[in-house]
């Protein structure tokens, strides 16, 4: 297996860091503190399960619903697995409602949302590099897109948002040998469908 | 390293790029936390007092009666009525008595 999909991960993505373990978030502000500082990771989760589009939406309601229940929230678990499961349940939901909709033809009431973009701001990046970057983010939404839903999920949290293992186990309701067996699964799905494309 | 990790590590250095959505998205978390929205499901006691009141309207008014017009009687009472008329008719009734049969007669 290549390094870099392994669970030793050393580098992490500039938002992230080591996550803290919170005390509680039936504060207020202790709620908005964990809310804003969870806030990126959760939205990429969303857009690349579903779609950048509907990515805003399913995050607030997300968090409005973890709002409702901050009450609920088991202080020994943390705070960003409690806001990842709760957001990969409405994306499920989400998904699954997409596809009775495209089932039954009735895609055109899927909102226009899974076109639209929600451009990433950098505004040093040159034109050449804008491009590179937009296409790649193209394909491996694609290509993440053709993976079954589970294995999706398990790449996302495992590779691009680097949780243990546990961690993502715990938010899929895998045990750790078969979150690694789904990952190992989902890596090779996700290069069959990269080939060819990608140089 | 391969294309392929080469391009998923290019990916995820992507992601250290803000998104545009997210400062709504701080936005809702800011407004949030400012009004707090319903944290309770509407109590069933509301319900629950409602149903008992019905129940006791309808347990205080009772049986519809109508003025001026004569409950109808229970049928138990209207059969035991029917057998008394017929016992009183088969009784004082100007009937003739069955004649006696011949061979009571012969003897």
């Amino acid at each position: 297996m290549a390094p870099i999909l392994t669970r030793s991960i050393t580098s992490t993505p500039p938002d992230q860091g080591v996550r803290p373990r919170m005390n509680g978030l039936g504060d207020k502000e202790q709620f908005r503190e964990a809310a804003q500082e969870h806030r990126q990771a959760l939205l990429r989760v969303a857009m690349r399960m579903v779609d950048e589009g509907s990515a805003e939406d399913l995050v607030q309601e997300a968090l409005t619903r973890a709002f409702r229940q901050r009450h609920d929230f088991q202080e020994q678990s943390q705070s960003f697995t409690w806001f990842c499961g709760i957001l990969l349940n409405l994306c499920r939901s989400e998904l699954r409602r997409r596809k009775i909709r495209r089932a039954f033809g009735l895609s055109w009431l899927i909102s226009d949302s899974e076109a639209q973009e929600r451009p990433v701001v950098d505004p040093g990046e040159r034109p050449e590099q804008e491009f590179e970057r937009l296409e790649r983010r193209r394909l491996l939404h694609e290509a993440l897109q053709k993976l079954p839903e589970k294995l999706r999920s398990v790449l996302i949290l495992t590779y691009f948002e680097q949780l243990s293992g546990q961690q993502a186990a715990a938010i899929l309701g895998l045990t750790e040998a078969a979150l690694w067996q789904a990952n190992s699964r989902a890596r090779k799905q996700l290069k069959k469908h990269l080939e060819g494309k990608i140089s | 390293m391969t294309d392929f990790d080469a391009f998923l590590d290019a990916c995820r250095q992507d992601d250290a790029l803000p998104i545009q959505a997210d400062e709504r998205l701080s936005e809702h978390i800011d407004q949030l936390s400012r009004a707090e929205p319903q944290t309770e499901a509407p109590i069933p006691w509301t319900w629950l007092a409602l149903v008992c009141a019905l129940l006791l309207i309808s347990h205080c008014a009772g049986p519809k009666e109508r003025p001026g017009k004569a409950p109808k009687p229970v049928v138990k009472e209207v059969r035991e009525q029917g057998r008394v008329q017929k016992r009183a008719q088969d009784t004082d009734s100007d009937k003739p008595t069955p004649p006696l049969l011949p061979h009571r007669v012969q003897r």
